[in-house]
């Protein structure tokens, strides 16, 4: 990844981003004046070029980038900005990264390297090609690949081998924004509109799929035949387990009689096309889940651009935005029909979302509290959000070295104790300010920073350390400092016994640049 | 139950005064205001000043064993015997007479007259979430604020902030967790802030990262932390951010924690210890 020199791909017009844009206005003005408040002004330029790169390129911007667009006369600077990320490699990585979290769970370690090979490529496939929503959750969810490039759709799936209930409750936040692991055993005591029966429907939908082994790599197979059982409720009533789920249609499927044995047979499968590929069933229920439950279904379509809005905004529409249920009401309603509208008529598009939710004016608002202003349901300021560890083991390298990899040492331990993406509300764990503090791999870029044209290396050897001063902030924090940190800087660097020798100096310098890197400032998107 | 050493009592130094000297099972048994634990309603636990003065004194703590997803009350304290409701296990006497447990559990039997079961316990609420909420937190929650958890509230009201020790500590054996992982990664300390939040010990119950680099001397550590802890204290106090507060709290029990480092070093502990 060379951040310096973003990769442009083929540019696709617009289309209706600038009408999402003003419907985002209009609806979030609108709650302004209800609640007869003011919202903050629009954030400055060297705010939104920080969270603009960090939202979209999953980084903070290089020192070149952050002047570039400064410097730009231009008065569309900023959409154009948003454009050029949409359209670089680094939005792909971190869109795969957040959806690789939202849609298969952090997992141990070792998944990523189970994913790198079919899922990954997939997910960025997704990105980078722009694909329309409801083909990739169709794909998913079908998980019968009809070319090479579809093929890691199937991991989905597979990772969770064979087990209906984890695919089931992975399903139903993921695509329709609910969570149905309460429904388990008994009716949702509190939303009452989501059913037992929706559990274990959407379970008999994934339960006659089996993991296989094939030439052409992993598969998803079908039987033809079983998946038929009762649940019993907590008063102990059973019921079967029909093929339904929440607000959606029953699928009509024959139920042998009870205890009647069923043969499975040729003649239930349909004559096979690819010698390679399973067979498939002429009654599928995960074709059946595609077909007449995902497409179309009123959550999907709403679920994902309140997620999309969570991710750009810090908190949904519907908050928490995997709770889409009657307990949590929507704050701004007319919105989030008209974004899911504005989406479903824009064919799905993913990036004109983005486009037109980072245009709107709450994106680009300031992040400062302002007095009275306490609801963050209004979006009358932009809602602080903790950068992602992806997000911040790329953002360290940059700001030390100006360019960053996917495969930095720091990655896989951020991962592990910074897991959250999009959490319900901001937590700082003591172990995190601990793993900031000693951990060998965040002191060990530290001390690769004095070297060669590392950071502290650079602000070590400049004869002017006000310059040195500066410099610190800009490639950091992406501004200037105010008097009060200057002066500090300048007494911790330079103070009586600074000066002693190279060595001290160094020293101080790593110091100073921990200090400015692991502040709350840098740890936060604002 | 404690294996007494004399020679492990030494080894933990802390802030460098002897008072200080604990050993880890000591520290386990005796220091630490720990776990979730649930009473009616805290708020007004500790509101009474004689109470609170009292239970410092006498250094009470709180070990409280939560168990997400646990067999049900029929299978363990509860058997109700002969009841439509009792499940398929048959109940067992006590060393109490009168009182039967479930025939699960044939040693906590001989133990009856050490514990105190409450089976009256119902919550208002019966969403498994908001139980949690109600018996951790005391009440039901009150949006926007948060309500603190009972380690929280005991760390806060009994403990003290410059302790070398953890006052708070949550051992969760199964970091990774299962539905109840939203639960684990709320707000535990609520509106008392970060700082009261536990610090949390994983799977080998040890705390990562709690030593300092080798290269970096204890006098650049402090420098460093100090100018960091301006410049973030600034930030926090010119936005009036609650991200940043919240962080810079974690911070702030950096210190502490790092001091009290040896308590966690399970190689450091007796071997009878250890296989216990």
């Amino acid at each position: 990844m060379a951040p310096e020199c973003l990769q442009a791909q083929d540019t696709e017009a617009p289309f209706s981003s600038a009408r999402i844009a003003e419907r985002i206005d209009r609806e979030i003005a609108a709650g302004y004046a209800k609640n007869a408040i003011e919202s903050a002004p629009l954030c400055s330029d060297e705010e939104f070029v920080r969270r603009v790169y960090l939202d979209l390129a999953g980084r903070i911007p290089c020192v070149a980038e952050r002047n570039s667009f400064l410097n730009d006369p231009s008065p569309t600077k900023r959409l154009d900005c948003i454009d050029r990320l949409l359209a670089s490699e680094d939005y792909v990585q971190n869109f795969a990264d957040t959806f690789d979290s939202i849609l298969m769970g952090r997992g141990p370690r070792g998944k990523v390297a189970e994913r790198k090979n079919l899922w990954r490529p997939y997910l960025e496939n997704v990105f980078r090609k722009n694909r329309p929503w409801n083909e990739v959750a169709r794909e998913i969810l079908l998980a019968r690949p009809e070319s090479p490039d579809q093929s890691g759709a199937v991991w989905y799936l597979f990772e969770r081998q064979d087990d209906a209930q984890a695919i089931a409750e992975a399903v139903a936040p993921a695509f329709f924004g609910i969570r149905i692991d309460c429904v388990q055993c008994h009716d949702h005591m509190n939303a009452s509109e989501i059913l037992q029966q929706h559990y274990w429907g959407l379970v008999a939908f994934f339960n006659r799929s089996k993991n296989q082994k094939t030439d052409a790599g992993p598969r998803i197979s079908e039987s033809a035949i079983g998946g038929f059982s009762e649940f019993a409720n907590i008063h102990g009533t059973s019921s079967p387990n029909i093929l339904t789920f929440f607000a959606a249609k029953t699928v009509e499927e024959t139920r042998p009689e009870k205890d009647a044995k069923q043969e499975d047979n040729e003649e239930l499968y349909l004559p096979p096309l690819t010698p390679n590929e399973p067979r498939v069933p002429k009654f599928s229920r995960r074709e059946k889940f595609v077909d007449e439950i995902l497409s179309g279904h009123p959550m999907f379509a709403k679920a994902f651009v309140n997620r999309v809005w969570a991710m750009l905004l810090g908190r949904g529409i519907v908050h928490p935005y995997d709770q889409m249920d009657s307990m949590h009401d929507p704050s701004h309603p007319e919105l989030l029909d008209g974004l899911a509208t504005d989406f479903m008529e824009s064919g799905h598009d993913i990036k004109n979302l983005v486009r037109g939710i980072v245009a709107s004016r709450p994106y680009q608002i300031d992040s400062t509290r302002l007095p009275g202003v306490d609801n963050p349901a209004w979006f009358a300021r932009s809602i602080e959000r903790a950068l992602t560890a992806e997000q911040l083991a790329r953002s360290i390298q940059i700001a030390l070295h100006q360019t960053a990899q996917n495969d930095h040492p720091l990655m896989p331990d951020l991962r592990e104790r910074m897991p959250d993406v999009l959490p319900e509300m901001i937590v700082t764990d003591v172990g995190d300010a601990l793993f900031l503090t000693n951990n060998p791999k965040m002191h060990q870029v530290i001390l690769e920073a004095s070297q060669n044209d590392g950071l502290v290396a650079r602000l070590a050897s400049n004869a002017d350390p006000k310059g040195s001063v500066d410099e610190l902030f800009v490639a950091i924090l992406g501004r200037h400092p105010d008097s009060t940190e200057f002066e500090a800087i300048l007494e911790f660097t330079q103070g009586s016994s600074s000066v002693e020798s190279p060595e001290h100096s160094i020293s101080r310098w790593q110091s100073a640049v921990w200090a400015v890197l692991t502040s709350a400032e840098f740890r936060f998107n604002h | 139950m404690v294996q007494h050493n004399e020679k492990q009592d030494q080894v933990y130094r802390g802030c460098g005064s002897p008072e200080h000297r604990v050993h880890r099972r000591l520290f386990l048994q005796g220091a630490m205001a720990s776990g979730i634990a649930s009473v009616a309603s805290f708020n007004g636990l500790f509101s009474i000043p004689a109470l609170a003065e009292e239970t410092k004194k006498q250094g009470k703590k709180c070990i409280l064993l939560w168990l997400c997803g646990a067999p049900s009350q029929f299978e363990m304290w509860d058997p109700k015997p002969g009841t439509i409701s009792g499940g398929p296990f048959g109940a067992i006497p006590t060393s109490i007479p009168g009182i039967q447990i479930s025939q699960l559990m044939p040693r906590c039997a001989t133990i009856m007259d050490k514990l105190a079961v409450v089976r009256s316990m119902s919550t208002e609420p019966n969403e498994h979430f908001q139980g949690i909420d109600v018996l951790t937190r005391g009440d039901k929650p009150r949006p926007p604020f948060t309500r603190p958890i009972l380690g929280s509230v005991v760390a806060q009201q009994l403990g003290q902030l410059d302790s070398p020790v953890p006052q708070f500590v949550l051992l969760d054996p199964c970091p990774e967790g299962n539905e109840f992982k939203s639960f684990k990664a709320g707000n535990w300390a609520g509106w008392l802030g970060a700082e009261y939040g536990p610090v949390r010990s994983g799977g080998e119950y040890s705390i990562p990262d709690i030593l300092r680099p080798e290269s970096l001397s204890n006098v650049d550590h402090e420098d460093r932390e100090a100018l960091r802890k301006f410049l973030s204290r600034k930030f926090e106090n010119d936005r009036r951010s609650e991200a940043a507060a919240g962080y810079n709290a974690a911070f702030d029990r950096v210190k502490g924690l790092m001091s009290c480092a040896p308590l966690f070093d399970l190689e450091k502990l007796p071997r009878a210890d250890r296989e216990r």
